[in-house]
């Protein structure tokens, strides 16, 4: 038997939204200490990674492991018929072939039930290791969003920069070039506007903008984002839920033609 | 501007592949199956079929990812693999024996 209540509904709303434009479907791992979902896009470019803590939730129980296949096309429909300060509801019993979803408005008053039918999903679990990145930067999520929605009115690909000046964001295409150029912030009033760079090394790494835009839907989830990069490694943009849980999206690098042979050989 | 370069893909690398817990109701990711009456022959000339696959350097290294992976990468690269290859691996879903490489399970090397 598997029982979850998040009492802000939204948060779901918010991460299905996020992710329905990259995923097809998604395996709901389910375990005591909470639940986890790791999904790839169809091109093995991106990928999401969402840790939610048992904490976050109550009730939580999880009598046993169990894995939840989902259908974004389903999950999103269902969802979407959830109000933004209900609360939700997630049941699964073990040997039944379908997950409940309930939705509760906060006076009680309305009370909306859903089932959809869960799928097999055969995947792999990925590994992601532990890394020493290069340089680590937290800012504003809207600051990001608005970053790569105006460079993508530029180009495709956006050339991040991190270097003790600063982060430089950078874009090119038929129409010209435009850059933006962020620095460590001073003193500010809310901890939320800070712009906190940690640079262990310098690197210029190359992202498609189109992942990036996909990326932002995030926004909504938190105030801040944390950008984690390394030299020929992913891309790994964080959104904090609350203080229980995380959405994680990995980007793999645009490598020049030259390299590319080397990098794909891996 | 610099050259804008080529999308690489992610190459964190599976653990364990997780057990799914099978489900009656319609999957949308049913494997073809076919009649498992084969005769030793048979078996023998689709095992063969994948080895030579396997060994075949145009499509790339085989270790460390499945055959399935491997022809897909090949597909997308546009070296044409051969189908008959991907139609044998998918009629024995489940069956390590025609989905990972031949050196699959050799320690050290996969």
């Amino acid at each position: 038997m598997f029982e979850a209540r998040l009492i802000q509904g939204s948060v779901l709303k918010k991460m299905i939204d996020a992710i329905k434009d990259i995923v097809t479907d998604i395996n709901l791992d389910c375990s005591s200490t909470g639940i986890s979902v790791q999904a790839m896009d169809s091109g093995h470019v991106c990928l999401v990674l969402i840790e939610l803590g048992s904490d976050g939730f109550e009730p939580y129980r999880c009598d046993r492991n169990i894995t939840l296949g989902l259908g974004l096309k389903a999950l999103s429909v269902v969802v979407r018929c959830a109000n933004n300060d209900d609360s939700i509801t997630i049941k699964a019993q073990e040997g039944t072939d379908n997950i409940n979803f309930v939705f509760e408005s906060p006076n009680g008053e309305k009370t909306s039930q859903f089932e959809i039918k869960l799928m097999d999903i055969d995947s792999e679990h990925l590994g992601i290791p532990d890394t020493e990145y290069d340089s680590v930067v937290k800012m504003p999520s809207h600051e990001f969003q608005r970053i790569c929605r105006d460079m993508s009115q530029l180009g495709d690909s956006i050339v991040v920069a991190c270097t003790k000046d600063g982060i430089q964001f950078s874009a090119s295409g038929d129409m010209g070039s435009g850059k933006i150029n962020l620095r460590q912030s001073s003193l500010v009033d809310k901890e939320e506007d800070q712009i906190n760079i940690e640079l262990n090394d310098p690197v210029h790494l190359t992202f498609a903008l189109r992942y990036l835009n996909y990326f932002t839907k995030a926004t909504p989830l938190s105030p801040t984002v944390t950008l984690s990069l390394k030299a020929e490694s992913p891309l790994c943009v964080t959104y904090p839920i609350g203080d229980f849980g995380s959405m994680k999206f990995f980007l793999a690098p645009k490598i020049d033609d030259e390299d590319t042979a080397a990098a794909t050989q891996e | 501007m610099a050259s804008v370069g080529k999308q690489t893909k992610l190459n964190f690398t599976a653990t364990r592949p997780r057990p799914v817990i099978k489900k009656e109701a319609p999957s949308f990711h049913r494997p073809i199956t076919t009649d498992q009456t084969k005769t030793v022959e048979q078996v023998e000339a689709e095992l063969n079929i994948l080895r030579q696959f396997d060994l075949n350097l145009k499509y790339g290294p085989c270790l460390g990812m499945s055959r399935l992976e491997r022809w897909e990468r090949a597909q997308r690269f546009g070296l044409s693999p051969p189908v008959e290859v991907r139609n044998i691996v998918m009629s024995n879903h489940g069956n390590t024996l025609y989905s990972e490489c031949l050196w699959f399970g050799e320690r050290g090397l996969v």
